[in-house]
């Protein structure tokens, strides 16, 4: 039996006049997940987060949400879930409890102890009774936070939630949607435009660009087994034309300073005891980080990096 | 769902209630029905402006006229009637003898203009006045009207303003209004009839608003402010479509019967028709 | 519903511009109170504290409903509209403009109830506006100069073309009517605001627009040159709310100018909430 589907989107398509901003799109979000929805800049991640909500209508295409039709039952479908939508905005001279409790009650109402532990969740009790027009930019993120915690959810869609966000606040948000799903079981789509935000807490994920689905599943599957390490060793020279003789390494020469070898998790130790044997002096040995501008090259198969229009006009090209 | 059907109900509610009810457009009749016969005194009043149109080489009254003015007023019967631009008082005897003894009248005084006005009477008990201003006198009547416990006293006027500046007309009607409010207040019925040569519509001025327009009105609402306009919907008194003959009645009028312009009395080359109002006291 | 509804009272009452536009037409009523002295103090030579209640020309012409008159008149055709299509004009616009649309769309209300329950705000308030005008205004007058019974001249007003009067007990009475009837006629250009602040995503563009075709026709209407154009004009029929001012009502043409203003509002409105359901929000 599969698992049960908390959001499918089959073929969903947007166009703004003549622009595509989502194409034939067909998501699955299965309850339990933590579904890191991926995607460049100007992807169509945030277009496609409103089709979810119900905030644009899809050129065509059909959203079912928690088992509704976002067409002919949205306001079912919503009444258990929370969203933000790119940076959540709020009534500026209202409180940021005064805020929770006047969109809980849009929500369908919420008890005032159950505001109160929204807040504590994300840490705002203390500045819950200021005026979000003095909330800071971090602040106001949590709040978002909290606010889509108000229905009570079942699944919650949260876009782009650590956009602008210290690396402290990063953190801290990684947590806090960890707990949410640990400890009230919930469901969550995250956008994002870094892989590595993604990995450490999404299970799956859907990769998106210029509005077509470039991959969806597990995340091991997409991240390869073999990892590109970086490699700085005295007497490059011979390092490289000892590594090359391996024929289970992949050795590129990049600068004067390193090799970057492809290799299995499991090589990287032997690799090691190697060159320390042969005397080398190994100062820095380093798996590096796919990128998700790396992970697009080898989905899309190009070959070279994509170039902005703007990068595009920096360089000269 | 329901807000919608809402406002779709209220629409045609509205719409229905704009089609039910009909509008009226314009103003509201001066001259209120009234069911049935009344026995009450009716008083029947006309003024003319007799004299030539502008370009002529005398634009006062011609003599030869007068035939057909008293003509006009054998015809018509009114009670009183108020003239203007005569030449002086032998224009008024000469009219008084062709009506046939009928009517008394009365001039106003020249003060060095070359114009009078003048009023004429059915009511042998009439008595005379010059109403005084700065530049001319103009005439009045005072006379009763009615029987027994409905007679009443009536000052009537005949008044000429200026033709050519508007704020000598201001002027000029403020002294008559002055002069006639203060007999309103003493009970009596009191009406101004004359040429006023107001001008109130901006869309005969080369500009949309000038002084000129400012001095008529406020003449003309200085009237309004005692008197109710009686001719206002006869329509044009004189040629090139302009209303400027007036008769005004104050608050003690009572109810307005008719009032018409007789627009086939004119004779020569007079630009003014005569109008006439009937009222019950 | 009617959460929504307490939400948006809560929002209009907790708001800046709220205050503002009441502020604003205490001044105004402060400026008119100063004009009218000071034009009593030239006719009267210098003695205007004493003589602006025996005023200058028949003692009970001028008294203080003649000052709410003449002062509730004047500002009926811009001042007061001016703060209607400010808060109609923001209503949706401004929310979409500062991202909350967004955060109250995604709840499980339908969006023609959060329209609706913003127009029933924008009315209350100018339902507000209207009687705090009229009751600031009586209250000046009574305070000032006294109440008397209310004389209407044809002139600057054009509400008459016969003096009339009205006895001061009637009169008062017609100030209440007047502020339900300015109101219904203000909410022609509530709805019409409303309608632009669905269309665009700017309120000041929203506002804009509004007002300058009001006033474009307001104009265009009070030119005698066009005349024949009047009728066509929406800003002509919402003059049927001063007819409450008339010696005697007109009623079946009052009711004729409500229903077609009401035409405009409703079906001003509905149009608006359709186009609302079914527009993109990607502000
Ligand atoms: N209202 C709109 N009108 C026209 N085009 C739009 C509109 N909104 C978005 N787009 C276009 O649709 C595409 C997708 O935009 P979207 O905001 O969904 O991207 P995103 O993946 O959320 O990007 P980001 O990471 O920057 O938030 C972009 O090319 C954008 O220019
Ligand atoms: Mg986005």
């Amino acid at each position: 039996m599969t698992a049960e589907l908390v959001l499918q989107t089959e073929a969903l398509t947007k166009k703004y006049r003549r622009r595509l901003a989502v194409d034939q799109l067909s998501l699955a979000v299965e309850r339990g997940d933590v579904f890191g929805f991926l995607g460049q800049n100007g992807a169509g991640k945030s277009t496609t987060i409103r089709m979810v909500l119900g905030l644009v209508r899809p050129t065509s295409g059909r959203v079912r949400l928690l088992g509704h039709d976002m067409r002919r039952d949205a306001r079912r479908a919503l009444r258990r879930v929370g969203a933000i939508v790119e940076a959540p905005a709020f009534y500026e001279h209202f409180s940021g409890r005064e805020n929770l409790r006047m969109l809980a009650a849009m929500s369908g109402g919420a008890e005032r102890g159950y505001i109160d532990e929204v807040l504590g969740i994300v840490g705002l009790r203390e500045r819950a009774g200021d005026p979000v027009r003095v909330y800071s930019h971090g602040m106001r993120q949590r709040l978002g936070i909290a606010q889509a915690l108000l229905p009570d959810p079942e699944f919650i869609i949260l876009d782009e939630p650590t956009d602008g966000l210290d690396p402290q606040g990063i953190r801290e948000v990684r947590d806090l949607i960890r707990r949410l799903r640990d400890e009230m079981g919930l469901t969550v789509l995250l956008s994002s435009h870094l892989l590595h935000e993604v990995e450490q807490i999404c299970n799956r994920v859907a990769i998106i660009d210029y509005g077509r689905l470039l991959y969806q599943g597990t995340l091991e599957n997409l991240v390869t087994k073999d990892k590109t390490v970086k490699l700085t060793v005295d007497r490059l020279e011979e390092a490289f034309d000892l590594l090359s003789s391996d024929p289970a390494l992949a050795v590129s020469r990049n600068g004067l300073q390193s090799l970057y070898v492809k290799m299995s998790d499991e090589q990287i130790p032997q690799v090691n005891r190697l060159l320390v044997e042969r005397g080398f002096c190994v100062a820095e040995l380093s798996p590096q980080r796919e990128t998700l501008e790396q992970v697009f090259l080898r989905l899309t198969g190009a070959k070279a990096p994509r170039v902005s229009p703007i990068t595009k006009r920096f360089i000269g090209n | 769902m329901w807000i919608k059907l809402i406002l779709a109900a209220l629409l045609g509610l509205s719409l229905a209630t704009a089609l039910r009810f009909e509008p009226t457009r314009g103003r509201t009749p001066l001259g209120a029905q009234r069911r049935g016969a009344s026995d009450r005194p009716r008083l029947k009043l006309m003024t003319w402006n007799v004299g030539y149109a502008a370009l002529e080489d005398d634009t006062r009254a011609h003599t030869e006229d007068l035939l057909a003015v008293a003509e006009t007023i054998s015809q018509r019967d009114p009670d009183a009637v108020a003239l203007q631009e005569l030449t002086g008082p032998e224009q008024l005897k000469f009219l008084l003898a062709h009506l046939g003894g009928r009517y008394r009248g009365h001039v106003g005084r020249l003060n060095g203009g070359d114009r009078v006005e003048a009023v004429l009477v059915k009511d042998r008990g009439a008595r005379f006045a010059s109403v005084p201003t700065t530049r001319a006198d103009a005439a009045s009547a005072i006379f009763r009207a009615g029987t027994g416990e409905q007679a009443r006293e009536v000052v009537f006027v005949s008044a000429h303003a200026d033709a050519f500046s508007a704020v000598r007309r201001r002027r000029y009607t403020e002294e008559v209004v002055e002069w006639a409010a203060a007999r309103s207040g003493r009970g009596s019925v009191v009406l101004i009839a004359g040429d006023f040569n107001f001008e109130l519509s901006s869309a005969n001025e080369t500009n949309l608003y000038t002084d000129n327009l400012k001095h008529d009105s406020e003449a003309y609402n200085s009237l309004l402010k005692y008197f109710r306009d009686l001719g206002r919907d006869a329509g044009d008194t004189a040629i090139n479509e302009r209303r400027i003959d007036y008769i005004f009645g104050s608050p003690e009028t009572g109810l307005l019967v008719r009032a018409e312009v007789l627009r086939g009395a004119a004779v020569g080359r007079m630009d003014h028709w005569p109008l006439v109002v009937e009222i019950e006291l | 519903m009617l959460t929504q509804i307490k939400l948006e009272f809560l929002k209009l009452i907790r708001s800046k511009s709220f205050y503002l536009s009441f502020a604003v037409l205490l001044g105004f009523v402060v400026l008119m109170l100063w004009g009218f002295y000071s034009y009593v103090e030239r006719k009267a030579g210098g003695q205007a504290v004493e003589q602006f209640k025996y005023t200058y020309e028949s003692k009970s012409y001028f008294n203080g409903l003649t000052f709410a008159l003449y002062s509730v008149m004047f500002s009926f055709s811009l001042l007061i509209p001016l703060f209607v299509t400010m808060t109609a004009g923001s209503s949706v616009a401004g929310e979409a403009r500062s991202g909350t649309l967004r955060m109250i769309c995604v709840r499980p209300v339908s969006r023609v109830s959060i329209f609706f329950a913003k127009f029933l705000i924008v009315a209350l308030h100018t339902y507000l506006l209207m009687a705090f005008f009229i009751g600031l205004n009586l209250l000046v007058g009574l305070v000032f100069i006294g109440w008397g019974n209310l004389e209407l001249y044809p002139g600057p007003l054009n509400l008459v073309d016969e003096p009339g009067k009205i006895m001061v007990d009637d009169a008062l009475w017609r100030f209440v009517y007047a502020s339900f009837s300015g109101t219904w006629a203000l909410l022609v250009i509530a709805a019409f605001a409303m309608f632009f602040s669905v269309l665009f995503e700017s309120p000041v563009m929203a506002v804009v627009v509004t007002l300058a075709i009001y006033v474009m026709l307001y104009i265009i209407g009070r030119v005698e040159f066009f005349e024949h154009l009047r009728p066509y004009f929406f800003t002509t029929d919402m003059d049927f709310w001063r007819d409450v001012f008339k010696p005697v009502i007109p009623w079946r043409s009052f009711y004729h100018y409500g229903g077609v203003c009401g035409v405009y509002t409703f079906g001003t409105l509905l149009v608006a909430a359709l186009v609302f359901e079914r527009k993109d929000i990607t502000s």
